[in-house]
């Protein structure tokens, strides 16, 4: 058997996943503040404070927007990993098959994942739902900002939310959802160490690298070409 | 300046005006107000007072149907009669089961002359929900049920001004679980040209600012998708708040009459729902803008927006309850439940998979 290493991840691909995590942190920790302003200023030592949470809140959003923006069109001309269509594997009989693996692996039915290389099914499954959460968080977060004025670009382009719920239900969806992402990066980092224990395919490290490696039999099965 | 009698330029609402004690210069006054509520150019006063001074004014009929007569207590309680009140009076002589003085019969026979004389040229107003429910049997005017009115009123009306949060939406009749059906004007006749005024209730100064407008150029203000009128609903109370720098600034009530709240901090700890409401509020004010809800020391309730009584609570907190859980169930709680079964799991999974995965490699050698 002949160790292999193939890149999986692309620049653009590694860099969004960075800034998102970034956008993200700051979003949430901004995000809890402007929810609950825990800081009680004192009148004179830091006049501005909520007004600095927001602006760090509205900067961060941009930045998740233009992440959004720069994977989704990395989607369409991206390398087959990064590919669009790559996300919902339950639609072919062999991303179905594999992604039963997946559970029987996340079940201790199984000890190793089915072979693959970029995502596992259940993850790429997960990653669609995470990047509707995102989406929605952005369009509800510009909406919720383009309040302030109505009459401008940011509320024509989302402020059709509010015909469906009204502002105190986006709020709280917004709120809420805040939580589905703390959970999901609890999972994220647990199955991303669980996956280096159990592949040994430098997951972590492909994350920096772009690098995967592994057993040249279980990357013919998808056959790319090896390096 | 002098009451001139022999004065044919003076109209009979100037005369009417000075009769009561408001001189041109008040009128004047009034007339750029508006304007400037109106959020026109100043160089529009001349414009408005020339138009509300002419002697077409169109009558007016003004129905009270499922209300608390709130919107009409907003201003007629002003300490001293102003412009607008007495222009709002002169205008509104033909039908106001508040202030008219007959009664009975005799005045639905008045209300039927207007609409007959004035078919199509009328302003209606309208204050209180209408309920619909069981044929509109849980309200009735003259043997009439108020459905059979308004369809009848606002139907043959040039323009119909919702006036409250009732009319506008059904208000607080119209809560869950709406026994009598009630409903807002604009949902029992979707196409009358209308527009909304909500609030619980009303600012005095935007129906006036409503009327003018109509009587200056002859449409109904611009209104966005809730047909309210953008110069008075276009803007957050939020971002007009007079409390809004210490939002900016992170002070808040964290507590009914803690140091913070006779500062005259900000509410948005308390539940306040200015982020959340559409309105001119902190600009116009209530009572000769004296004070409202914020200035005074509590937070908005929101009561100009649509299903208030129903969507905006809990009054005192920053967020609905979620859904399901029974009250007093906070996102927050149950955001972290989540987060911290997640956590768990993925603990206890950890273990597991170490040890089945030790187990594995043993057997298999490395």
């Amino acid at each position: 058997m002949r160790r292999i290493v193939v890149k999986v991840w692309e620049f653009p691909v590694r860099l969004v996943h960075w800034t998102n995590f970034l956008a993200i942190l700051v979003l949430c920790a901004t995000g809890a503040y402007i929810h609950w302003p825990f800081l009680s200023t004192p009148t004179t030592a830091f006049p501005y404070v909520m007004g600095w949470m927001r602006l760090a809140h509205f900067v961060a959003g941009w930045a998740l927007l233009a992440g959004l923006l720069v994977r989704l069109y990395w989607g369409l001309v991206g390398n087959r990993y990064a590919r669009i269509g790559t996300f919902f594997p339950y639609l072919t009989r062999q991303g179905r098959k594999s992604f039963l693996g997946v559970l029987r692996y996340y079940a201790l039915l199984s000890p190793r994942l089915p072979p693959h290389l970029g995502h596992n099914a259940l993850a790429l499954t997960v990653y669609s739902g995470i990047f509707a959460v995102m989406a929605f968080q952005v369009v509800s977060g510009f909406a919720l900002l383009g309040q302030a004025d109505p009459s401008g670009t940011t509320y024509l382009l989302t402020g059709w939310i509010f015909s469906f719920v009204s502002n105190g239900w986006v709020r709280f969806a917004h709120y809420a959802a805040t939580f589905v992402m703390g959970a999901f990066l609890i999972a994220h980092v647990y199955a991303m160490w669980v996956s280096d224990l159990a592949e040994r395919d430098g997951t972590s490290g492909s994350l920096f690298s772009g690098y995967k490696y592994g057993e040249l039999e279980e990357f013919e099965d998808f056959g790319p070409r090896p390096r | 300046m002098a009451h001139d009698p022999h004065n044919p330029r003076e109209t009979a609402l100037e005369q009417y005006l000075e009769s009561r004690g408001v001189d041109r210069r008040s009128f004047l006054k009034f007339c750029t107000a508006v304007t400037a509520t109106l959020a026109l150019p100043a160089s529009f006063a001349r414009k408005v007072a020339a138009a509300v001074a002419a002697d077409d004014r169109p009558s007016v009929i003004w129905l009270h149907l499922q209300e608390c007569t709130g919107d009409t207590e907003s201003f007629l309680r002003a300490s001293r009669p102003t412009a607008a009140e007495v222009i709002l009076d002169y205008l509104s002589v033909d039908y106001h089961e508040t202030i008219m003085a007959a009664a009975g019969h005799q005045v639905e026979e008045v209300r039927r002359h207007t609409m007959e004389q004035y078919k199509g040229k009328y302003i209606a107003v309208v204050e209180g929900g209408i309920p619909t429910k069981d044929g509109g049997v849980y309200g009735c005017i003259g043997g009439h049920s108020m459905v059979d009115v308004v369809t009848e009123v606002c139907g043959n009306a040039a323009a119909t001004i919702c006036v409250g949060t009732c009319s506008a939406y059904g208000g607080i009749q119209a809560a869950a679980p709406n026994p009598t059906g009630a409903v807002g004007v604009g949902e029992l006749l979707p196409s009358i040209p209308l527009v909304n005024l909500p609030g619980c209730p009303l600012n005095a100064p935007n129906l006036t600012a409503t009327i003018v407008h109509f009587l200056t150029f002859g449409t109904l203000p611009r209104t966005d998708s809730l047909k309210r009128p953008l110069f008075a609903y276009g803007k957050r109370i939020h971002d007009n708040c007079e409390r809004r720098a210490h939002f900016d600034a992170g002070q808040f009530v964290e507590r009914w009459g803690d140091p913070g709240h006779r500062q005259g901090w900000c509410l948005y700890k308390m539940g306040c729902k200015g982020p959340a409401t559409s309105h001119n509020c902190p600009q116009v004010r209530w009572n000769d803008g004296l004070g409202w809800p914020v200035g005074q020391g509590h937070g908005c309730v929101g009561c100009s927006e649509p299903g208030f009584w129903d969507t905006m609570g809990p009054l005192y907190e920053r967020l609905p309850n979620v859904p399901g859980f029974g009250v007093e169930t906070t996102a927050t709680k149950v955001g972290l439940g989540i987060m911290a079964a997640t956590a768990a799991g993925v603990a206890v999974h950890g273990v597991a998979k170490s040890i089945q995965l030790r187990a594995v490699e043993k057997k298999e050698g490395n």
